[in-house]
């Protein structure tokens, strides 16, 4: 039987590689919507640079009930390890939300699998978002429900992402759209507009 | 404090269905009565449609109605809310004019093989004008109900002419070095 405390530097120790991990795979959705189009490049480099360290700030910001809550009487490095874990969940959470507002706003063509990706990355950080935040408010003696509640999430995202995601899913079904060479005019002119929108906001 | 947890993700999870089933049924600004850009529909389109906006809330219909001494103050009242009803319709087909210009020029940055993130700027500071004035010309119609006169919707049509201008400029361009 492995002893408690080696098993706990191990779990803890594991956390940051999950952690790049999350990144790459937020990082991985992303290329799938907006990477893929020269047309916005920058604009989708911003978006993963600045709404991906904006999230986390603003994730960071909210930090503050979790490392001060009265109810805590575990050992602090734990609660400094789940604090940081629900902060870079939480990040991640607003990062995917985000980028669904983004994919609303721009009629981005996306495939089914994308979706279904993007819908079950964002419940299993939100679940983990919620699950450490209640953990870190409330104490120790609910951590057994809030890991069952977590694998449980985890089990459910697990056999979503194995058994929804398909090969046909990969097709990315294009948005009613124009051809480009009966819009490119429209992008001449926008250079007009933008001048005279900015003369307007002067 | 317990219950915070889950408020956060109900509400996170209530925000993201929602988006995501705009985002399924493909009902995207621009495209919400299932109207896309083409160019046909740009060549009949105009924004003076809209002028008569102008003076659908300004009051001086009414005046003039009251100066002939036609009705009494129940059809004026009706008068009023018959203007009221015209202005909500022109409004909402405004509103979908502006999204499908807009959609056209999104989808021209898209289509194109070079970097053009600088216009996803200019769009996104034209829509956010263009919907602030929107809320200007519903908070005028609120306005309105409650007795008042209110500005009419000169800013909205200049915006959209604005934008419309700009583009038919470019399009005719287009035109004519293809002929």
């Amino acid at each position: 039987m492995l002893d408690r405390a080696i098993h706990a530097v191990i779990a803890l120790g594991c956390l940051p590689l999950l952690w790049i991990f999350y990144l790459v795979l937020v990082r991985e959705i992303h290329g799938k919507c907006l990477a893929r189009f020269p047309g916005i490049a920058k604009v989708g480099q911003q978006v993963l640079v600045y709404g991906l360290v904006g999230a986390i700030i603003l994730s960071v910001v909210t930090v503050q009930p979790d490392l001060h809550a009265e109810n805590h009487d575990g050992a602090l490095g734990v609660l400094y390890v789940t604090a940081a874990h629900r902060v870079i969940t939480g990040g991640v959470t607003l990062f995917l939300l985000l980028l669904t507002v983004i994919l609303n706003w721009f009629p981005v063509p996306t495939s089914n699998n994308t979706i279904l990706h993007t819908t079950f990355s964002f419940f299993f950080f939100l679940s983990m978002t919620v699950a450490h935040l209640y953990r870190n408010l409330s104490g120790k003696m609910f951590t057994s429900g809030v890991n069952l509640g977590i694998m449980a999430v985890s089990t459910i995202c697990l056999a979503g992402w194995g058994f929804l995601l398909q090969p046909k899913g990969e097709v990315v079904v294009a948005t009613e759209s124009t051809p480009h060479e009966e819009t490119s005019w429209i992008l001449a002119q926008m250079e007009a507009l933008n001048r005279a929108l900015l003369r307007g906001v002067k | 404090m317990i219950y915070f947890p889950f408020v956060v993700g109900a509400v996170g999870s209530i925000i993201f269905l929602v988006l995501l089933s705009r985002l399924s049924s493909g009902a995207r600004r621009g495209s919400r009565r299932g109207e896309s850009f083409d160019p046909e529909w740009f060549e009949t389109f105009s924004a003076f449609r809209y002028l008569p906006m102008r003076r659908l809330l300004n009051g001086n219909d009414e005046a003039y109605l009251q100066g002939q001494n036609l009705g009494c103050r129940m059809s004026l009242r009706a008068f009023r809310a018959e203007r009221r009803q015209l202005f909500r319709i022109y409004l909402e087909d405004l509103r979908s004019d502006f999204y499908r210009l807009s959609l056209g020029a999104k989808q021209a940055i898209l289509n194109s093989a070079d970097d053009h993130s600088h216009h996803v700027e200019t769009l996104l500071s034209l829509e956010w004008r263009f919907q602030k004035t929107l809320w200007r010309a519903k908070a005028g119609l609120v306005l309105h109900a409650c007795g008042w006169s209110v500005s009419d919707a000169s800013d909205l049509i200049d915006v959209l002419q604005h934008f419309e201008f700009s583009l038919r400029e470019a399009y005719l361009a287009q035109n004519e070095s293809a002929v």
